[in-house]
């Protein structure tokens, strides 16, 4: 294959200067390939005072410029620069960075290092007995999160024996290379996590797995997750299969998501299928939730997420029952009630009612008329009541009110009457209550003037 | 060089490498012979098998004429020839074929400079092209990419936030961030319209808030100021703190004035200074304007030496006359000592040279010596150079003296007991309760070799030893979610020793507790492990429980595997699990 290598730059220090900003990264490194060392360093001297100046321009410079004078650039910048700079130079050149940083300072030797990590591994694991006994904990866990090698296999066993934990990256190499061996190592060694608390480095073994060959070899899910254990790793694998059966055959992940009789698999699958429906075709959404429920009656429960921290994962079972209770709360609500579930709603999200008698009190005063469960009708009267109450309808609110042992009735005659004294007694003659129950409700309940 | 500086050369170039090393060599996978040497024998079984002669590589990798492409830019010769030959490539490609190449990842080596300016050039031609459709698959990627973003931003401001309409991400601070540089108004209205929520947000978006603001005071700081009240809360603190700093940078002895004249004013002042961004050009004026302090501003100063000593003014703090003005003796001494102690984590030759210029008694000048020592102990570099620039032997002797009596760090401790399982069981035996979560973390180094020390030197600790451990370990270990495996082996001597334990006396039933918890919890993640385990506790109520614990959970997830197991057990067993599983 023949490139076509672009002509020689044009451009000077000072037309450079003056470039839209837009076009400045083209055009400066095209340039920087025929600048001397005195052109590079006049131009920096000039751009660091630029503000906003861009930092991927600043860091072609510095590139260039410590691959020509390594020692020049760190002569003619301040101190600001040394890191980027020491950084260039362990990359473009380990052993004389090396022989030239001052290792008793620890921030020369960091940004050595940090030159090293990503790019020389296999120097580092040549040099690291260099490095002061104290120091190696750390160089190794850096490894682990930054290095990466074409023998994955012998980076990974090299900062796991030295005791730099769980090497993530080098074992996302790995499987990048060969899944096979790297799948008989998560099969010998369990799960491992990054050593490192939160954020980069903290993810596990299976999901590096499970997330790698997702997006570069989905295929090859099927055939890993039949030979995993009974487990967490198996559980990723089968999800990950079906999330990827679900992008190419959604009608075949539908019909195995149906299928599926295991409480914690179907919230899985059904979650999945039943929101890759929810924007087209909620009313097939609708019929998951049914089929959930059907096998798992407790999904609501079950799938809640424990916390709502940023970046926690929630189950889709829980997230497709969630949005469908509040975009369609009457038809929801009635698959609750037909699995015998509706009681889950108030522990778990017990603004869905409140939600719904807010913004259509007919549609729900209308649901409610439809149900025969007393379990159900008590509940919900009283939240759309309240709601009716709250927004001045104190007829409405008093019809709904009337109904069961914990009816909010007293605190709507109570408001009522406040407002309406008459209207409030009207209204209690012609309810339908025994005359001892009206005169009882009166004496307790009726403001009087 | 400690200064906070997000946007500093150190962060630009990590920024470069985060494409890099989110994306890497892909064609690595799939060509290469399989190697031999292969772990082949699983310790787990699988529950079910399957013919594995035929292995297929990653088949999906990287086509062939892409890999052929890529050798020919990095054998193009020196660095210099294969930048070019990365621009030609670049040149040859049309704008999807880019796309294509970016997120595949294709033009990925070790991070190398080439990968850098391919994936750079690549992004800013597709951003021309289609930005939206660039940023879309970026952020889905947890990618900002910032040229991309920046061309966009300049081109039509507008069009970009209504992209954030239409695509919600958590990257969205990050992309105003760069929009603040060039329409700081807008950005301004967008906070008011949909304010941040930082209380929810990890700290590297909430550091990128500073940057945010620090951009639009850059640009426009009477703007900032304008807008400041019509913020949302979460982000008006933020806003306040870059403003201030703005204004001590541009006149710091009208700003300290006008801050003084505030009910306020110090907590303003301090909030301003105690951010993670921090412009520091002002520090450096600050020890020669401090008669610009009211007297109770300077008291203030004097309790808060580390709130504006920093490596920028150190040095002037220390030639600074403290003591004519209305400093103590003491709290003179205590901002010299603070000066002192950032002084050598940089230079300790400097620092030295300082205090030999200190008006100091010898007693105030041994006992400076030695808390910088001991200041400085836990690096031994630094101790080094230290020891280097000290001429009197009088002071060597006191340099040393204070490192013997230095306490072992914890630091140091754990780096021993990090490779020697022994120690760590002598260090869990030992613990009141405080730090153990470090020692906890411990655990997460070591290999299956060192996990497999830990176990068998477990076992062969005198009793009494092995129950403290046993115990004390079971008490915290569902804090530090580490290894189960060794959770277990407590948990199952715990269990054998309290066998005579009548069932209804709290501490078996403690340990009862603690049985079921950890077979409900490994059983979520491990069943095989977990049912190992139970099927080899001692014959007692505790252990039927947590075999009917375990199946219950396991038949959720995989009742192929988990009925293996149930018809694997006696046949007593087996009939109460079953009876367990119908309900009775």
């Amino acid at each position: 294959m023949n490139l076509e290598i672009p002509a020689p730059s044009s451009e000077t220090v000072e037309t450079l200067l003056n470039s839209s900003p837009e076009l400045l990264y083209e055009k400066i490194a095209l340039w920087l390939m025929d600048a001397n060392v005195r052109q590079i360093a006049e131009f920096f001297d000039q751009y660091q005072h630029v503000e906003p100046k861009n930092h991927d321009v600043m860091g072609l410079v510095l590139t260039r410029w410590t691959e020509l004078d390594p020692k020049g650039a760190l002569a003619s910048t301040s101190d600001n620069w040394h890191d980027s700079i020491l950084r260039s130079w362990a990359a473009n050149d380990p052993d004389a960075a090396f022989a030239a940083i001052d290792r008793t300072s620890s921030s020369e030797t960091s940004s050595f290092l940090f030159g090293i990590y990503p790019n020389h591994s296999d120097w580092l694991m040549r040099h690291l007995n260099e490095f002061p006994a104290e120091q190696r904990q750390s160089i190794l866990l850096n490894m682990g999160l930054l290095s990466h090698s074409d023998q994955p296999e012998e980076l990974f066993e090299f900062i796991e024996s030295n005791g730099g934990g769980f090497p993530a990256v080098a074992f996302r190499d790995w499987v990048m290379k060969d899944p096979w061996t790297a799948f008989s190592r998560i099969l010998a060694d369990g799960k491992r996590k990054g050593a490192r608390g939160g954020g980069v480095g903290e993810e596990d073994n299976f999901s590096i797995f499970v997330d790698t060959l997702a997006s570069k070899d989905p295929e090859l899910l099927q055939k890993f997750a039949e030979q995993a254990p009974s487990g967490e790793f198996k559980l990723k694998l089968e999800q990950a299969r079906f999330d990827n059966l679900l992008k190419t055959d959604p009608a075949a992940a539908e019909r195995e998501a149906m299928e599926t009789t295991a409480p914690r698999i179907a919230r899985q699958q059904l979650g999945a299928v039943g929101m890759s429906l929810l924007e087209n075709e909620p009313e097939r959404a609708l019929a998951i939730v049914s089929r959930l429920l059907e096998v798992d009656p407790w999904a609501l429960q079950q799938g809640k997420p424990l916390s709502a921290a940023w970046g926690k994962e929630t189950d889709s079972s829980y997230r497709l029952m969630e949005t469908l209770l509040y975009e369609n709360p009457g038809e929801t609500m009635a698959a609750f009630a037909q699995s015998g579930t509706l009681k889950l709603l108030n522990p778990n999200l017990p603004s869905v009612p409140q939600t719904w008698a807010n913004s259509e009190p007919a549609a729900m005063g209308d649901w409610i008329d439809h149900q025969s469960d007393p379990a159900v009708i008590e509940p919900l009267s009283n939240v759309l009541s309240r709601s009716l109450l709250t927004a001045g309808d104190f007829e409405g609110a008093a019809t709904r009110a009337n109904y069961g042992q914990r009816s909010v009735l007293p605190i709507v005659l109570f408001e009522w009457s406040g407002q309406d004294m008459e209207a409030a007694m009207q209204w209690l003659d012609s309810s339908g209550m025994s005359a001892s129950q009206i005169e009882w409700m009166k004496q307790n309940y009726i403001k009087k003037p | 060089m400690n200064t906070p500086q997000p946007y500093s050369p150190r962060f630009a170039w990590h920024s470069g490498l985060l494409i890099v090393t989110t994306i890497v060599g892909w064609w690595f996978a799939g060509f290469a012979p399989k190697p031999d040497g292969g772990r082949d024998q699983p310790v787990l079984q699988a529950t079910r098998t399957s013919n594995r002669s035929a292995r297929p590589r990653l088949e999906s990798g990287t086509p062939a004429e892409v890999r052929q492409k890529v050798k020919t830019v990095m054998a193009a010769g020196s660095q210099r020839d294969r930048m070019l030959a990365v621009m030609g490539l670049v040149e040859s490609m049309d704008v999807e074929e880019l796309a294509q190449w970016i997120k595949a990842g294709w033009f990925e080596t070790a991070a190398g400079p080439e990968a850098v300016l391919f994936n750079k050039l690549a992004a800013l031609k597709w951003a021309r092209a289609d930005p939206e459709g660039q940023l879309e698959w970026s952020l889905s990627n947890n990618i900002v990419p910032t040229g991309a973003v920046r061309l966009w931003a300049t081109r039509d401001p507008e069009s970009l936030v209504e992209f954030l309409d239409k695509h919600p991400t958590n990257q969205e601070n990050a992309i105003l961030t760069i929009l603040a540089e060039s329409d700081p108004e807008l950005v301004l209205n967008r906070l008011i319209e949909k304010p941040s929520d930082t209380s929810v947000v990890s700290n590297f978006f909430t550091g990128s808030m500073y940057q945010l603001f620090a951009n639009v005071a850059r640009l426009d700081p009477e703007l900032l100021d304008e807008y400041l009240n019509k913020l949302p809360k979460s982000n008006r603190g933020i806003g306040e703190s870059i403003s201030i700093q703005t204004k001590l940078n541009q006149s710091f002895s009208e700003e300290i004035a006008r801050l003084q004249a505030q009910p306020d004013g110090w907590s303003r002042f301090y909030d301003a200074l105690s951010t993670p961004y921090l412009q520091t050009d002002f520090l450096r004026e600050f020890p020669s304007c401090l008669t610009t302090f009211s007297k109770e501003w300077m008291q203030k100063l004097a309790a808060q030496p580390s709130l504006y000593i920093r490596e920028n003014n150190a040095q002037q703090w220390l030639e600074a006359d403290l003591e004519s003005l209305n400093f103590t003796r003491e709290q003179v001494g205590d901002i010299q000592k603070s000066s002192l102690q950032i002084l050598a984590s940089d230079d300790p030759a400097a620092a030295i040279a300082s205090l030999n210029r200190l008006h100091l008694s010898v007693a105030e000048r041994a006992e400076m010596l030695t808390e910088l020592t001991s200041y400085l102990a836990k690096d031994r570099n630094a101790m080094t150079r230290l020891k280097a620039a000290i001429d009197s032997p009088d002071d060597l002797e006191l340099v040393n003296q204070a490192i013997d009596e230095k306490p072992e760090s914890w630091e140091s401790k754990s780096s021993r007991w990090t490779q020697q399982p022994e120690s760590w069981l002598e260090a869990v035996a030992e613990n009141s309760g405080s730090n153990f979560s470090f020692l906890l973390d411990n655990l997460k180094y070591w290999d299956s070799t060192h996990l497999a020390q830990l176990s068998s030197q477990f076992e062969a600790l005198p009793e009494e030893e092995k129950l403290k451990v046993a115990e004390k370990f079971s008490d915290v270990w569902k804090y530090g979610n580490s290894d189960p495996a060794f959770l277990s082996t407590c948990t199952a001597y715990r269990l054998e020793r309290g066998q005579d334990i009548s069932p209804d006396d709290p501490e078996m039933q403690k340990i009862s507790s603690d049985v079921s918890f950890q077979v409900k919890t490994w059983g979520q993640v491990d069943p095989i492990a977990a049912s190992r385990w139970a099927d080899d506790l001692p014959e007692c109520q505790a252990k039927t429980t947590a075999r009917k614990d375990l199946a219950r959970i396991w038949m959720t997830y995989d009742p192929d595997a988990a009925n293996q197991w149930i018809n694997s057990l006696p046949s007593e067993a087996r009939a109460e699990v079953r009876a367990a599983l119908a309900g009775n």
